[in-house]
């Protein structure tokens, strides 16, 4: 009951904290489309949209949800409101390791609708809903666990939450992303990143655009996904700018604040 | 009540705590002067940091091996601790109620003696002034602590009229024996009020009577603070550490042999 209620309540005030940072972001997600659409190169056009949802999904899925004040203890703070009643230091470390999960499941989710009806609206493109981008968005929810089960394990490892989350923001941030865009510049077809769901949402929009390579061809409905194969000098930048806005937003947002 | 042992604390280098050992079984005003260590010992007791070492007992459970059994009636207040910043305040005052399982009679008791505006109900509590956020915090406190209440510093930022409703709760609750209280204070004055056990903190460690030398303190008048000590020699060094703590206008030390 008392848990349930935590989690009702925080959910609450993470929501009505978050839902200006939702819309924006679905907005912004919207005019770089239309950006996007201006003549740019085209592998440029797909190399900026990747940059700026992998940016977006950092900020929106991962980093801004666990802002939470529910997960100050998970940050090794002393200022979680929690801290002032008789629950285990265990007991939180688990509590905001699942609500943690939760809120960021309920992110994409959002994400994921709010996208397709800008892409709807904008494209007129009605039949987005297909198995693919069901997929990706599962996926998207199982990284997210694969997250918390790092952070679990290394907290079986060091009793130090802060090492705990420090490791599981490695595995998470840093190795597998790092696969994921090897994979995606080695032109193999696996991606077990959260940014898939964006990189197939933006490059559906390309569908009837002359790329020059593509890696993998999807069917969507009316269209096609298609992603493209990255020259090796723009896959570099992008793993550059991509490192150094992780390591910033980092930093400010997380980093920073350990004591 | 409570048991301190071999308590040791420190920040980065800077000593807080070194090899503190006390008990506490009764209602307690702790002074010192800023950074001296007070709302670092009431994080402490209420296992909201860790100790470097030592052991912290309430009612004969450890506050960090056995955090559920140490705490479960001890109501808390302490910076920096705050509510969600975007929970409305009568999600808070729900909020507080279902996690402190209290009725509803006895909440809207605490919120009237604290004086929460009801037309702060809708409000957000970031929009909240340090004075109202202050009173949700007691609130959560006073509903909790039914067998000890950690206070840290539960006067400032209160109206005067707001500060003697509480004044009247705690000696209230001090004189039925509801609970045991901790606060701590930079004012000696309100501290007095409430208590004469007194702990004083200073360089590293905790004196129930300062350097063993503070027979008697006690509140003389509204300017006078009146101290006997027992050894001449620390006449002067508690003096200006009196002088440095406390808002009394005047200090009367009298030295007993």
């Amino acid at each position: 009951m008392k848990i349930a209620n935590i989690f009702l309540y925080y959910l609450k005030s993470d929501l009505r904290n978050k839902r200006l940072h939702v819309i924006f972001s679905s907005v912004l997600i919207a005019i770089l489309i239309s950006i996007a659409e201006g003549g740019w190169p085209t592998d440029w056009k797909v190399a900026f949209g990747m940059l700026i949802s992998f940016y977006l999904t950092f900020i929106g899925l991962f980093i801004y949800p666990l802002k939470s004040d529910l997960l100050a203890v998970l940050k090794g703070s002393d200022a979680d409101p929690l801290l002032l009643y008789p629950i285990s230091h265990k007991k939180l470390f688990i509590l905001s390791l699942l609500y943690s999960f939760s809120i960021i499941s309920i992110a994409i989710i959002l994400y994921y609708i709010f996208t397709i009806i800008i892409i709807n609206i904008k494209y007129n493109i009605t039949v987005l809903i297909n198995i693919n981008i069901l997929l990706s968005m599962i996926i998207s929810i199982l990284y997210a666990g694969l997250f918390m089960l790092f952070s679990m394990l290394a907290s079986g490892i060091s009793k130090d939450s802060k090492q705990a989350i420090g490791l599981g923001y490695f595995i998470t941030f840093i190795l597998i992303p790092s696969i994921s865009l090897i994979t995606l510049y080695k032109g193999l077809n696996i991606s077990v990143a959260p940014f898939y769901l964006y990189i197939a949402a933006i490059t559906a929009l390309y569908g009837n655009s002359n790329l020059p390579k593509t890696l993998v061809v999807r069917p969507v409905g009316p269209t096609e996904i298609t992603i493209p194969v990255l020259t090796v000098g723009k896959a570099a930048l992008i793993f550059a700018v991509y490192y150094i806005l992780l390591i910033i937003i980092l930093y400010y947002m997380f980093l920073r604040n350990l004591r | 009540m409570i048991s301190v042992n071999n308590l040791s604390k420190s920040y980065k280098n800077r000593c807080v705590f070194n090899n503190v050992t006390l008990e506490i079984n009764a209602s307690t005003a702790i002074f010192g002067p800023n950074g001296s260590g007070k709302s670092t010992f009431l994080k402490l007791l209420g296992g909201i940091i860790y100790p470097d070492d030592g052991t912290i007992t309430i009612q004969g459970y450890d506050v960090i091996k056995n955090r559920e059994a140490a705490l479960r009636h001890v109501g808390i207040m302490v910076d920096p601790i705050e509510f969600p910043a975007t929970l409305k305040v009568k999600d808070i005052i729900e909020f507080i109620r279902i996690m402190n399982n209290i009725s509803n009679n006895k909440i809207i008791e605490f919120i009237e003696l604290l004086n929460i505006n009801k037309k702060l109900y809708n409000n957000k509590y970031k929009e909240l002034s340090m004075g109202e956020k202050k009173k949700l915090r007691l609130l959560n406190a006073l509903s909790r602590g039914r067998n000890l209440l950690l206070l840290d510093e539960p006067f400032s930022n209160l109206d005067p009229n707001i500060q003697l409703n509480l004044l009247k709760l705690l000696l209230d609750i001090i004189k039925k024996k509801e609970s045991i209280i901790v606060i701590t204070s930079h004012n000696i004055k309100l501290g007095l009020l409430l208590t004469n056990n007194i702990y004083i903190i200073n360089n590293c460690s905790i004196y129930s009577n300062y350097q063993k030398s503070i027979l008697k303190i006690k509140k003389k008048d509204n300017t006078t603070l009146e101290v006997k000590v027992a050894d001449p020699l620390k006449y002067n060094k508690i003096l200006e550490f009196l002088s440095n703590i406390s808002s009394f206008n005047d200090i009367d030390i009298e030295v007993v042999s």
